[in-house]
């Protein structure tokens, strides 16, 4: 799949996060699958899509908090894992693969930020035209918000994407044997952190049961 | 006393429940989500005021600040319905209801939604995916999984996101009448507890895994969830942790593996 039609398919299930829907699309589990199903490589997305859930887990999108932007992460890393799948070096990939996920998700963080300061430009208009009762207009202007942030995490996804093909093009013929011997530890170590982060959550939700 | 000649129907419900996806949609700093929850409204406004000046007063009086978990703040939608028809069949007090309601709702919603959701319904039912992917083998059966994980959590998103609509407009201003504290707990513990069982399994399935892969990775996974567990509980922060847990284990890979 392309990279063009790749990130598409990553704003789309991104608008799952908050702003439409949030039935869970967005969610690793899921958006990694449907990313390897697209790719023609299911089992690898499955794969990624479990390590991600994990890691990303704790994150809650709630309130006016500035949350790293998991999902979107979560994506990259899978759709550069999945690009390269038939590389020697799968572990090598995967590690470049969640550093530039890590990165996507501290800007994707300020994306959203972004986002919602446009949207106070989008209450002045929506004002305007509930003062003269435009009811349409009122939904279209909802309509352009969503739309624009389509484009923002689409055109992100697409930088992200682009970069990391670039970057991983360049970096691959220095690519050996022992180095992948090395990054063997990416899962286990990604699995640790992982589920030890979504174990202080779970003490959260027993805590809270508590009060 | 007047009478609505539009009075309120299913499909106006239903509408405002279609809507009620996007209510987060125009999320901004000044209002939060009160265009979205304006926008819900639409049909209402419709329904309820046939001339130019009422429906301009009813849009402005929902578009002040408003928030809520996006999923419980259909309690709100119901309230608000049901307190716009009041308005409409000329109960002046009902406005100044209204803009009290929403205030007090802004945080038992929100803090209902968050721990019943975000903090429970929605962990859980992932690790619980999590762990039903881990152990089936075939993909169609982890196509099932994910069917069966996505339906886990949102037969509750989808009953609340309505029924929280349907009861708003029946209790009106008595909604505590049908939000105690006490409300969610059943369910929000069926989830909790199903949740950390599937928790405690996918910990011991992960220890078993990387045991008999080898010492070597045993060792790393065992220590990656020590110092996990240290740096986060000094730093508190997911980027300190995350990033410096990741590359500390690389540069111990790059040197002793």
């Amino acid at each position: 799949m392309t990279t063009f039609l790749t990130s598409l398919v990553i704003g789309f299930l991104a608008l799952d996060t908050t702003i439409a829907f949030q039935v869970l699309i967005s969610q690793p589990i899921f958006a990694c699958p449907i990313l390897g199903w697209l790719f023609g490589n299911p089992q690898l997305g499955f794969e990624i899509g479990v390590i991600m859930q994990l890691l990303w887990l704790h994150v809650i999108p709630a309130g006016a908090a500035i949350f790293p932007e998991g999902n979107v992460a979560s994506m990259v890393t899978c759709a550069i894992a999945l690009n390269f799948a038939d590389s020697l070096f799968p572990n090598t990939i995967f590690a470049l693969a969640v550093i530039f996920g890590i990165i996507v998700s501290y800007l994707g963080a300020w994306m959203t930020v972004w986002d919602r300061k446009l949207n106070g430009v989008i209450l002045n208009y929506v004002s305007k035209a509930a003062e003269k009762v435009h009811t349409r207009k009122m939904a279209s202007l909802e309509l352009v918000s969503m739309i624009f942030y389509y484009i923002l995490m689409s055109g992100f996804a697409f930088v992200s994407l682009l970069t990391a093909d670039v970057v991983i093009s360049r970096l691959r013929v220095n690519f050996t044997v022992p180095l992948e011997t090395k990054f063997s530890i990416i899962k286990p170590t990604l699995l640790g952190i992982g589920l030890m982060l979504t174990g202080f959550l779970a003490y959260r939700a027993i805590k809270k049961s508590g009060n | 006393m007047k009478t609505v000649n539009n009075q309120i129907r299913k499909i106006d419900f239903l509408k405002v429940f279609f809507r009620s996806f996007f209510l987060q949609s125009v999320w901004n700093y000044r209002s939060l989500i009160s265009v979205g929850f304006d926008i819900c409204l639409i049909p209402i406004v419709k329904r309820l005021y046939p001339t130019l000046d009422s429906r301009k007063e009813f849009l402005r009086r929902h578009l002040k600040f408003f928030n809520s978990h996006p999923y419980l703040a259909s309690y709100a939608l119901g309230i608000s319905i049901k307190l716009e028809e009041d308005i409409a069949l000329g109960n002046a007090d009902a406005s100044i209801d209204l803009d009290r309601i929403k205030d007090l709702l802004i945080s038992t919603l929100g803090a209902k939604g968050d721990r019943l959701f975000w903090l429970t319904i929605k962990p859980f039912t992932l690790i619980i995916g999590v762990l039903g992917i881990i152990l089936a083998e075939s993909t169609s059966m982890k196509v099932i999984i994910l069917v069966m994980t996505f339906l886990l959590y949102n037969i509750p998103h989808f009953y609340f996101r309505y029924v929280g609509l349907v009861e708003g407009y029946r209790f009106g201003l008595q909604i505590y009448k049908c939000l105690p504290k006490q409300r969610f707990e059943t369910l929000r513990k069926a989830y909790l507890y199903v949740g950390l069982l599937a928790f405690g399994l996918l910990s011991i399935y992960f220890l078993i895994k990387y045991y008999s892969t080898g010492s070597g990775q045993f060792l790393i996974f065992l220590s990656s969830l020590v110092y996990t567990g240290v740096v986060y509980r000094l730093s508190r922060s997911f980027y300190y942790t995350t990033f410096l847990t990741f590359f500390f284990f690389l540069i111990i890979g790059l040197i002793f593996f």
